[in-house]
């Protein structure tokens, strides 16, 4: 620091010092240059989430193909029943918008919430093609290929991947943590949900309360890390 | 080229420039944003006590969020998105109990003045945003957030409840903060 600044330190009034910044300004600049360090530049949004969606699948479907085998025919279900097709549609779509909604938010000054309204009316879109299974069922309801901890799978594959969504998120700056958090909540929690549409057993009651119900405690869950995690930064 | 276009690619490249740790650069970008920033919020909502805090509070948040800036992108929207949030943080944690700032045009309430006879232009003279809030919402904020009346002072002034002035404060903000974002760059 040169002898110049170490004087203006001194000053203890706050009258702008060279007609533009004040002392107190002047002197946040210095400390803030003083603290500059080369900062990595991180990749772009869209790329980040097509990399996290990526784990998030591998991690998912290697733990539940660990624990047993997809429902038998589920493949062909989904090539040759349309409305199953457009349901998982409607599901994988939701996840790709909120991914890329999660991590718009993390950084200031994209806009996000064209996206994030999408991700909603496509998961909204994902629940309502499920229920018109009560009325229009495309297979008779079966209980074949049901897992016996299928709840409690969604919620453990779920963990691992929220975390890092969140884990990223926090490397970056998002200024509403808490909104970009539940978008990559409502991500991590749709993946295994969808997953089990091939994994488990295919019943909309069943599928309602075991594989869908848990997205509300998993965002619940999630507010509450991200508050935790803000507090501890 | 005309200066917001200039300004733009000479932030993006200081900051792109800071980025890889040129402090020089830096310095440059942080003496002419100052005044920037301290504009901007002036013509946003006039003068207020806490404008200098929210300038020095935008320039923290900028050096902690550098990193995300894309030098792809535009520099303004990144920068503006990161003064909106600090200013409207800043204004929903201020305490009601500061007095407006010396020299401004705020006339004092006193007991003998209904809060109806009030000239509301006094305070938004000047403050863009504050005009887009209806009477209702804009009422409790000027006299708690810029005027500095506690919320019991104020409700007595508006003739309501404290759970309503606290209510309509909190919508306030919020609804400052959409105008906001929908006004801004």
């Amino acid at each position: 620091m040169t002898k110049d600044n170490q004087t203006k330190d001194k000053q203890t009034d706050d009258r702008p010092s060279d007609g533009k910044l004040n002392n107190s300004q002047s002197q946040l600049i210095r400390e803030l240059v003083a603290d500059l360090e080369p900062s990595p530049q991180r990749i772009g949004f869209a790329a980040l989430s097509v990399i996290w969606i990526a784990m998030a699948v591998t991690i998912v479907t290697v733990a539940m193909l660990a624990l047993g085998p997809i429902r038998p025919g589920a493949v062909d279900q989904l090539l040759n029943h349309p409305q199953f097709t457009l349901e998982m549609f409607f599901g994988v779509t939701s996840v790709a918008c909120f991914t890329l909604s999660g991590f718009a938010q993390s950084i200031p000054g994209i806009r996000s919430r064209t996206i994030t309204r999408w991700a909603w009316a496509m998961c909204a879109l994902w629940v309502a093609t499920i229920m018109l299974g009560f009325i229009f069922p495309w297979a008779e309801a079966s209980m074949l290929g049901k897992r016996e901890h299928c709840t409690v799978e969604a919620y453990i594959y779920f963990m691992p991947t929220v975390v890092v969504a969140l884990w990223l998120q926090q490397r970056r700056y998002p200024l509403y943590a808490t909104r970009a958090a539940i978008s990559a909540g409502m991500a991590a929690g749709l993946i295994p949900a969808i997953g089990m549409q091939l994994a488990c057993m295919y019943e909309p009651g069943h599928i309602l309360e075991f594989h869908v119900a848990p997205l509300v405690a998993e965002v619940c869950a999630v507010v509450l890390l991200s508050q935790a995690w803000q507090r501890l930064r | 080229m005309n200066n917001h276009t200039a300004d733009e690619q000479r932030w993006s490249s200081w900051l792109a420039s800071a980025q890889k740790g040129d402090g020089t650069a830096y310095e440059a970008l942080l003496t002419e944003i100052t005044p920037a920033i301290k504009s901007y919020l002036l013509v946003c909502f006039g003068q207020f006590e806490h404008i200098d805090d929210c300038v020095q509070e935008s320039l923290l948040a900028i050096h902690q969020g550098r990193h995300t800036y894309d030098s792809q992108r535009p520099f303004r929207p990144w920068m503006f998105a990161i003064i909106r949030h600090r200013t409207i943080d800043l204004l929903r944690k201020s305490s009601p109990k500061l007095s407006p700032k010396e020299g401004t045009s705020v006339v004092p309430i006193s007991d003998e003045i209904e809060a109806q006879n009030v000239d509301w232009n006094l305070y938004i003279d000047g403050s863009r945003l504050l005009k887009g809030l209806s009477n209702t919402l804009r009422e409790p904020l000027i006299l708690t957030k810029i005027h500095g009346l506690s919320t019991r002072e104020c409700a007595s002034q508006l003739g309501v409840s404290e759970n309503v002035v606290k209510v309509r404060v909190h919508r306030g903000i919020r609804q400052l903060r959409l105008l906001w974002e929908a006004d801004s760059p």
